[in-house]
């Protein structure tokens, strides 16, 4: 059985607006792959499709010699409790506390005591250097620190895979910084897979050892992050760059 | 006058499209009725936020419907009908109709309103694909708790609604229209039947469902940030309330014509 993410002839369309066209990609497990792409170049359509949030319109994705897109419900939730996502906004439930929230993983689908989902919640709480926050309402956090409390959300239950979606948007750059070293440092300690969606650069290099490039529906670049940074024409020097003039055009 | 016809058809296919989804929930709901057990303290919380949250607008409703149900049924029966069976008609018209109605009514608007917004909510935030992600289902963890709540919680309210609204009727009575207790209270048991509260009581549980099948349909479906949420809220209370009404006449027609004919 391979390990890893196999995506061939990926396609999904919204209407007459198609995002994926026929995409290929090829993700090693343990690797820390950066996914790079103007807004609405399908990056974060992408993730979902991976994990069965959105379904496909052709082409297959394989997660560790499973095809996620013939995959039942039940089949979906099987696969998906390997996976952990932050989402862009943090996503965290806004009717329950920090603690709540982190715990609720453990909770749904562990035997565990109260106690003990109570001190792991805490553990990864503290991992994502945040302490005192446990009884606070995501309402009553920062951006930084939702991201954060996120982020331990998303390792509290050990995943095999951890996906982010635009993981600094909207943050300052210290605090992006810091979430950067943060999420560099889990994927170092965890051993785990993942997925970082940016269009942030800063966020890319910090993060990211292999990066793919989409535009227009296709893959126009792929390779690791020296080559990306030592690449001198084409698409992805103009990303790095921010340039609005060449292939990339702006919408 | 093209016009006209295409946002006719548009309507009819959204409405349909909105009764498909109303019924694929209710079938994801009966599936996940299994797993009820794992959701009960989530039943109990929606139980609270459904039943306490509204007796205050049941309590205001009740009493003014029984009110003007009474004065209406006196203006009416003056000359024409012993004003001892003003009791028997005011309590036969709150338990079959009024008070199951009009309580679904009030409780459809705050409550179908308030579930569909907050579902909206956590749709355009992500929350409910966060839940997707840890591999909570949706429907068992959501929709589920307040449909349980919504169906226990209707019958619940509208018996409080019945003897709020025959209290209101009884007072009205006795202090403004120079009917005596006694007069209002036999004309109550006159005729009484038993079928009559339980008829009652089975539409309240049948507009429990609808309630929470309409919030929950329009969060679950909402798209598009404040605006979104808002028109969601907006079609669940008038999905909840059409369908009160239009069931209304079904269980009216099936209940007493059929079951109890």
């Amino acid at each position: 059985m391979s390990q890893g993410i196999v995506i061939q002839g990926l396609h999904k369309r919204f209407d007459d607006n198609v995002v994926l066209d026929g995409i290929d990609l090829r993700i090693e497990r343990g690797e820390q792959r950066v996914i790079l792409g103007r807004s609405g170049q399908g990056k974060s359509v992408l993730l979902k499709l991976l994990v069965g949030l959105l379904e496909a319109d052709a082409g297959s994705i394989v997660v560790d010699g499973q095809e996620v897109t013939r995959m039942r419900r039940e089949e979906l939730y099987q696969l998906r409790r390997r996976f952990s996502m932050v989402f862009q906004g943090g996503a965290l439930f806004d009717s329950m506390t920090i603690l709540e929230n982190v715990g609720l993983g453990l909770q749904e689908h562990t035997k565990l005591s109260d106690g003990e989902i109570r001190r792991r919640a805490e553990e990864a709480l503290a991992t994502v250097e945040l302490v005192d926050v446990g009884s606070k309402l995501p309402s009553a956090l920062s951006g930084g620190m939702r991201k954060r409390a996120s982020l331990a959300r998303a390792i509290v239950t050990e995943p095999d895979y951890i996906l982010y979606d635009e993981p600094t948007t909207g943050l300052d750059p210290i605090t992006s910084d810091a979430i950067n070293r943060m999420i560099r440092r889990l994927d170092d300690e965890l051993g785990v897979t993942s997925l970082v969606v940016t269009h942030d650069m800063t966020s890319a290099f910090t993060v990211g050892e292999r990066f793919t490039l989409l535009n227009d529906g296709c893959v126009c670049f792929e390779g690791t992050a020296d080559e990306a940074r030592s690449s001198t024409d084409g698409p992805i020097r103009q990303f790095i760059d921010g340039n609005s003039e060449g292939s990339l055009e702006c919408n | 006058m093209w016009i006209l016809f295409e946002r006719l058809g548009a309507s009819f296919l959204g409405t349909l499209t909105d009764l498909g989804r109303v019924g694929v929930l209710l079938a994801r709901i009966v599936r996940a009725f299994v797993a009820l057990p794992k959701s009960i303290h989530l039943v109990l919380h929606q139980m609270r936020i459904i039943g306490n949250g509204s007796i205050p607008l049941v309590l205001v409703t009740s009493i003014f419907t029984g009110a003007v149900a009474t004065i209406q049924a006196h203006y009416q029966f003056q000359d024409y009908v012993p004003i001892r069976f003003l009791g028997t008609v005011v309590a036969k018209s709150v338990l079959l109709e009024l008070g199951p109605v009009l309580t679904a009514l009030v409780v459809g608007a705050r409550v179908g309103a308030s579930i569909a917004a907050e579902l909206g909510t956590m749709r355009v935030t992500e929350q409910i694909d966060a839940l997707e992600m840890m591999a909570i289902d949706p429907t068992r963890y959501l929709a589920l708790p307040r449909f349980v709540a919504a169906c226990i919680m209707l019958p619940v309210l509208t018996i409080f609604s019945n003897a709020i609204a025959i209290g209101g009727g009884f007072f009205v009575a006795v202090f403004t229209l120079d009917v005596t207790s006694k007069t209002f209270s036999d004309g109550l048991r006159f005729l009484f039947e038993t079928q009559d509260l339980w008829g009652g009581l089975i539409k309240a549980l049948c507009f429990g469902a609808i309630i929470a099948l309409s919030g929950c349909v329009h969060g679950f479906h909402a798209r598009g940030g404040a605006a979104g949420v808002g028109e969601a809220a907006m079609r669940a209370v008038v999905m909840s309330s059409l369908l009160v009404l239009v069931t209304d006449y079904v269980l009216a027609a099936v209940i007493f014509q059929v079951l109890f004919g």
